[in-house]
């Protein structure tokens, strides 16, 4: 599943949006900033330049390339605050770039991709609202100015996106602690290193792959849809039978198994365009604490989950929770809930009028990041299903995380279709 | 005159003198109005040249632009003012878009940009040294007598670089093989 984060650079005339960055593999050309893709550049073109180079900055140092032109929503005039941002926003195309390769090297693993995302903000998606200068020597984080005046630029956009559930980081310089600031409806989070904030960052991604191609293919671009279509929900199901496949392809067998494959493929494909659509009315709710209470203050979030075979919620905070909920019509008949810890779980509901509310308990263990998956099924499964799962779950290396791909592949082996539904629950750094 | 030894209705006429002083320096500073009626001074084209950003440079260059007789002295000027020049080139075959032009002083390359296909790269290289370049360099564009400038940044390690649009009146004078090209520092 793709994990869209969004960078935005606090300025103090509002946030800029990072939309992308495009490795223009050319020696012969400088790095530069136009703005929302014209030939317009931004006031800092030529800082950014200086940012990329290996003499001068670490972009090409960190992540290689030669040059790169980076899209801005917005000017920027002056400064060097922009450097934090411009960093992480390079940190997340590259991860997005190496995610690629390797989800092209094993299909298996495209539950782990990760894309920057292009300031369009939707459901799902994380932002970071960003200031920060670097030393580009000794890679420290150094204090910046008018960082109230950025928060209060902010404020607004921020708390429209958490009204649409999204989850919104802030972003500042250790330097500027001491510094009393407004009041903003999201997380605040100090660094002084760059490595720190990378740590940090990963926490709120799907699994960072260990292994990373020698070189990453810019010419490639990640999906920015964080919700599969129900096509590429077929896919994702088909993700380890093409993995097979593409292996039996490269064996001397080849020419043998070909015929056999090919009908094999074409007889998944009939069969999963022929199943059900999903059910037409499921929507997962989301309580959070108002003022650190869980009371009929409460804020609650919903998310239209009806007709998307795959979806991913908005990774939340763990201690920011009073509950989750899925509410589904009557005609829904199961719901599994299956744990980062491969536990199987089958959840219970009340009835609500002609609707069914699915409870879903929270994580005893909340010392650590953890994420489930629920599993909306169109018709009973028995008991002999749930040994079944159970028993694949067993046989799944403890190296490996669940995804729903993994899921997928036992699914399609009972010749089921259910919706899957995925959600991060994170801990808060201190 | 001493101001000490002023009487005190002459104040009044002090303020009026520096009143009227005001207006004739004012009056002396290129304003709209005078540009409008006034034939440009060689003093005007000279800072056209040397100034082409401003508000006044630019309504000057449109008084240029307009009379053939002032475009000859403003391209004189920017001859003896300019680091360098480019006369137009002479084209080997019947193509009037060339990318490349260059000198023993300076390069110009276009390039075109790969995901943005109605934009390009326009690369500018200085080949000798060229002390104060912070504020970047002017390209005065010449062809038909019709004069068009272009402001390219601050010049890091001799390069400095533009992205034009490919159906932009820069573009398309770049390209074009019968442009004269000044280059002017800032």
């Amino acid at each position: 599943m793709n994990q869209v984060v969004h960078v935005f650079i606090a300025s103090t005339k509002g946030l800029v949006a990072v939309q992308n960055i495009t490795d223009l593999n050319d020696p012969d050309l400088q790095s530069v900033i136009t703005l929302n893709g014209t030939s317009d550049m931004a006031n800092i073109s030529s800082a950014y330049h200086r940012f990329v180079q290996k003499s001068t900055g670490l972009i090409q140092r960190e992540f290689g390339g030669t040059s790169y032109r980076l899209n801005l929503s917005r000017n920027i005039e002056q400064g060097a605050s922009w450097q934090l941002g411009v960093y992480l926003a390079h940190y997340l195309s590259d991860l997005a770039k190496t995610s690629l390769a390797v989800t092209s090297e094993n299909a298996k693993l495209a539950s782990q991709s990760v894309s920057l995302g292009n300031g369009i903000v939707e459901q799902g998606d994380i932002v970071f609202c960003v200031t920060g200068q670097i030393n580009t020597t000794d890679k420290h984080v150094e204090g910046v100015t008018a960082v109230a005046e950025k928060i209060i630029a902010a404020s607004a956009q921020v708390s429209q996106w958490q009204k649409q559930g999204v989850l919104v980081e802030f972003v500042y310089p250790e330097a500027n602690k001491s510094q009393h600031f407004p009041e903003l409806d999201c997380s605040m989070h100090r660094c002084s290193k760059l490595s720190e904030l990378i740590e940090h960052v990963n926490s709120f991604l799907p699994t960072v792959q260990n292994e990373r191609p020698a070189v990453p293919d810019a010419s490639n671009q990640v999906s920015q849809s964080n919700i599969y279509t129900k096509a590429q929900s077929h896919n994702a199901a088909n993700s380890m039978l093409l993995g097979r496949l593409n292996h039996l392809l490269r064996s001397k067998i080849k020419y043998v198994l070909i015929p056999f494959v090919l009908l094999l493929l074409t007889f998944t494909y009939v069969q999963m365009h022929e199943s059900s659509p999903p059910a037409s009315k499921v929507e997962y709710v989301i309580s959070k604490k108002s003022g650190g209470n869980c009371d009929a203050n409460a804020q609650t979030f919903r998310l239209d989950v009806g007709g998307q075979y795959v979806t991913q919620a908005s990774p939340a905070f763990l201690d920011e929770l009073c509950g989750l909920y899925l509410h589904t019509r009557e005609s829904v008949p199961q719901v599994w809930m299956i744990t980062d810890t491969k536990t199987v779980m089958e959840l219970r509901f009340l009835e609500n009028d002609n609707d069914r509310v699915w409870r879903i308990n929270l994580p005893q263990y909340q010392q650590a990041n953890r994420q489930f998956y629920l599993i909306i099924t169109p018709e009973r499964l028995d008991l002999s299903d749930l040994a079944s799962l159970t028993d694949y779950l067993g046989r799944v290396p403890s190296s490996q995380n669940l995804s729903v791909e993994v899921l997928a592949e036992f699914f399609t082996t009972i010749n089921v279709n259910p919706q899957y539904l995925s959600h991060r629950l994170l801990v808060k750094p201190e | 005159m001493d101001s000490q030894n002023l009487e005190p209705g002459s104040n009044t006429e002090s303020l009026f003198i520096a009143k009227q002083q005001l207006r004739v320096l004012t009056q002396s500073l290129p304003s709209e109005s005078a540009s409008k009626t006034t034939r440009p001074l060689f003093n005007d084209l000279v800072y056209c040249a040397c100034r082409p950003n401003s508000v006044f440079a630019k309504k000057t260059l449109g008084l240029i632009n307009q009379q053939a007789d002032l475009a000859q002295q403003f391209a004189w000027v920017l001859n003896r003012l300019s680091f360098t020049q480019s006369d137009a080139q002479i084209a080997a075959s019947s193509e009037t878009e060339i990318e490349e032009r260059s000198n023993d002083k300076f390069e110009i390359r276009i390039k075109q940009d790969r995901l943005m296909p109605n934009q390009a790269y326009i690369t500018l290289k200085i080949k000798s040294d060229l002390p104060n370049t912070e504020q970047g360099l002017y390209l005065h564009l010449l062809r038909d007598n019709q004069f068009f400038v272009l402001h390219f940044p601050e010049l890091i390690d001799s390069k400095t670089q533009l992205v034009v649009d490919k159906d932009s009146q820069s573009y398309a004078l770049l390209c074009h093989v019968e442009t004269q090209i000044f280059i002017q520092q800032h």
